[in-house]
């Protein structure tokens, strides 16, 4: 993808997407970071997880509710949310 | 950024992207009605039963030493920590300097660094205008609009507000994992700062009422004391004060104020010139905070002081 303005949307892409968002700010290794654990266990707060989903709000151009940790509380929920919800909603950065 | 402020609700990526320079959700409300009723409505209930003890248990000299030092420690720790050196980086620093600085800001209960750094930006970038989340000029002309607005600028704003993208304004910060940590554990600072000055005052009078008094004085007075300070540049500095350079907003300096926030009374001086490590500008403006830069840098604990030139001060003049 070369300086794309519209990902691709899927699980993986999106996964990927929020794990190096938050290796960087855990500064750990994406690789360490379990798609599967609660956003609590991983140690974020609310200000870093209104930060994801601005940052995947960015990245995506989907409208995203600050909220969504609380309801889809792992990487993995997370990500299945958002690539259905795309399939739902008018995407800003698609040209 | 911090040029004229264009759209004050989203940014552009140089690829093209957008994004929210700022959002609001309920989400967000029920965090900010909780910290408002913790940080801004218990320290002046904890100030009146301060002052009423002090009827039956006179205040003695340790815990009012404690008071001050609590009331330094976080002061400073505002206006060189969180507002100088971290929102503005008028000057670098050591980073145990940087650690400590953030710490002692935290203790001040005005927000987590990344969140206050935010949306202090935002401040600078829509200064009296839509965007700006505690302008006192935003609510009509009237007599009771203008009341309206101070008391928003002084500290009702906080009960729910427009929330700034931290990716947008603190970019920086949010890739500094030191800083992050310190901000993720904002509240453990500041229960630090209410158990620090307990102990304190428990260890040296050796008694109960000692121990409350110094959690009365050196935490709740203290906390009063400090963020009402910083409250006061957002109300009363930004409707009174004297203007002496250019400036687009409504932006005032006080001197008497600076005496008692360690130089932050140069409001409008700081509106002017930002990035300046001084807010005083001039020898003879009493600016507390600036001499203890100065004094870090004779310590070779920061350096990079940056100031303004005596010619681009003229140039600016009102
Ligand atoms: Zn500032
Ligand atoms: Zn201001």
């Amino acid at each position: 993808m070369s300086a794309s303005r519209s990902p691709v949307l899927t699980v993986d892409s999106v996964r990927q997407h929020s794990l190096l968002f938050l290796a960087k700010t855990l500064h750990t290794d994406p690789g360490k970071i379990d798609a599967d654990a609660d956003f609590d266990r991983l140690g974020l707060d609310s200000v870093m997880a209104v930060a994801l989903i601005l940052d995947l709000e960015e990245w995506s151009g989907l409208d995203l509710e600050p909220s969504l940790l609380f309801e889809y509380p792992t990487i993995n929920e997370l990500a299945r949310y958002v690539t259905a919800s795309a399939s739902e909603q008018p995407r800003a950065n698609v040209a | 950024m911090y040029l004229e402020s264009i759209d004050s609700r989203y940014y552009e990526t140089p690829d093209g992207r957008r994004g929210k320079k700022a959002i609001q959700s309920d989400f967000l409300r029920r965090i900010q009605i909780r910290h408002f009723l913790l940080f801004t409505v218990l320290p002046p209930i904890g100030t009146a039963v301060a002052i009423a003890l002090l009827f039956w248990y006179p205040l003695g000299w340790p815990v009012f030493a404690i008071f001050l030092i609590m009331w330094s420690i976080t002061s400073v720790g505002q206006t060189l920590g969180y507002h100088r050196l971290f929102a503005h980086a008028s000057f670098k620093a050591h980073p145990a300097v940087r650690a400590a600085l953030a710490i002692a800001g935290s203790m001040a209960g005005l927000g987590s660094l990344i969140s206050w750094t935010a949306m202090h930006r935002r401040h600078h970038e829509c200064s009296d205008k839509p965007g700006d989340m505690h302008s006192p000029n935003l609510h009509g002309e009237t007599r009771s609009a203008r009341l309206r607005g101070f008391v928003h600028a002084h500290f009702t704003w906080m009960m729910g507000h427009e929330y700034p993208n931290v990716n947008y304004y603190t970019p920086e910060l949010m890739s500094d994992y030191r800083l992050l940590w310190i901000s993720r554990h904002y509240m453990t600072w500041i229960v630090l700062g209410l158990v620090i000055p307990t102990a304190a005052a428990a260890l040296i009078t050796g008694t109960w009422i000692g121990a409350l008094n110094g959690f009365l004085w050196g935490g709740a007075v203290r906390m009063f004391v400090v963020s009402n300070a910083m409250w006061s540049l957002n109300s009363f500095l930004h409707i009174w004060g004297s203007k002496p350079y250019k400036c687009r907003d409504h932006s005032g300096n006080s001197g008497l104020l600076a005496l008692f926030s360690w130089g932050e009374g140069w409001h409008h001086n700081h509106h002017a010139f930002p990035h300046s490590a001084s807010f005083a500008l001039t020898w003879y403006r009493v600016d507390p905070g600036y001499y203890l830069i100065r004094l870090l840098q004779a310590l070779g604990l920061v350096w990079d002081v940056k100031t303004v030139p005596a010619q681009r001060l003229a140039e600016r003049a009102a």
